[in-house]
């Protein structure tokens, strides 16, 4: 590899990097995607096809 | 539940998602425990830690949200199989803070004033109800007459 890929690969693993670790970052290292959102989800039980769909809304007292 | 899931749930006619609605104004240690729900959640053991935790509001093992309330909840998620710096490192930093706020809306949105509430095929259904009328809802649903 070219001296210059080398230099080329490093500044872009380093923007990369400095990216995810500004503190502005719009996504912030190891903040989670919603667990609603995620496929399979959870926080959810059954066959996602199934004729009846019921949300339950809990708070545990 | 175990009837919910038996006869509907794992016959594939009902799809049940279960949201959060901590009401922390009564209830000041609910918040916390949808925290430790979901930090059990995305670990896959949703279902045990929930089972814990309601157990454990029955006994009055927890209550407030304090520090002890953290470390009887960190004894459920060992119980179950969870590492215990991780999942308090998950409910102390407020890891699921978003999902809880985004449930909260939604059941705002739907019209969910209190807890338990149910909505089914759009049908709101405020508070606990026995097996059976979850059953005959159900059935009329999947079989009109």
């Amino acid at each position: 590899m070219h001296i210059r890929h080398v230099w080329a690969l490093l500044f872009t693993l380093f923007w990369v990097a400095a990216c995810g670790l500004a503190p502005n970052a719009t996504v912030p290292l190891g903040e989670p995607a919603l667990l609603s959102g995620q496929v399979p989800n959870p926080r959810a039980f059954g066959d996602p096809n199934a004729p009846v769909k019921i949300s339950e809304f809990t708070d545990f007292q | 539940m175990p009837q919910l899931t038996k006869h509907y749930i794992d016959t594939g006619k009902v799809y049940l998602e279960v949201y959060d609605y901590p009401l922390m104004q009564i209830h000041p240690g609910a918040l916390m425990a949808a925290q430790a729900a979901n930090c059990a959640a995305e670990r896959g053991q949703y279902l045990l830690m929930r089972n814990q935790i309601f157990a454990g509001a029955a006994n009055k093992e927890w209550t407030e949200g304090s520090l002890d309330d953290l470390n009887t909840f960190s004894n459920y998620a060992v119980a179950i199989g969870l590492e215990r710096g991780s999942f308090e490192s998950c409910v102390t930093t407020n890891r699921h803070l978003a999902q809880i706020k985004a449930d909260i809306a939604r059941a705002e949105q739907i019209g969910v004033s209190s807890t338990p509430a149910f909505v089914i095929n759009g049908r709101l259904m405020l508070g606990a109800q026995p097996y059976e009328e979850f059953a005959r809802i159900i059935d009329v649903m999947i079989s009109p007459p």
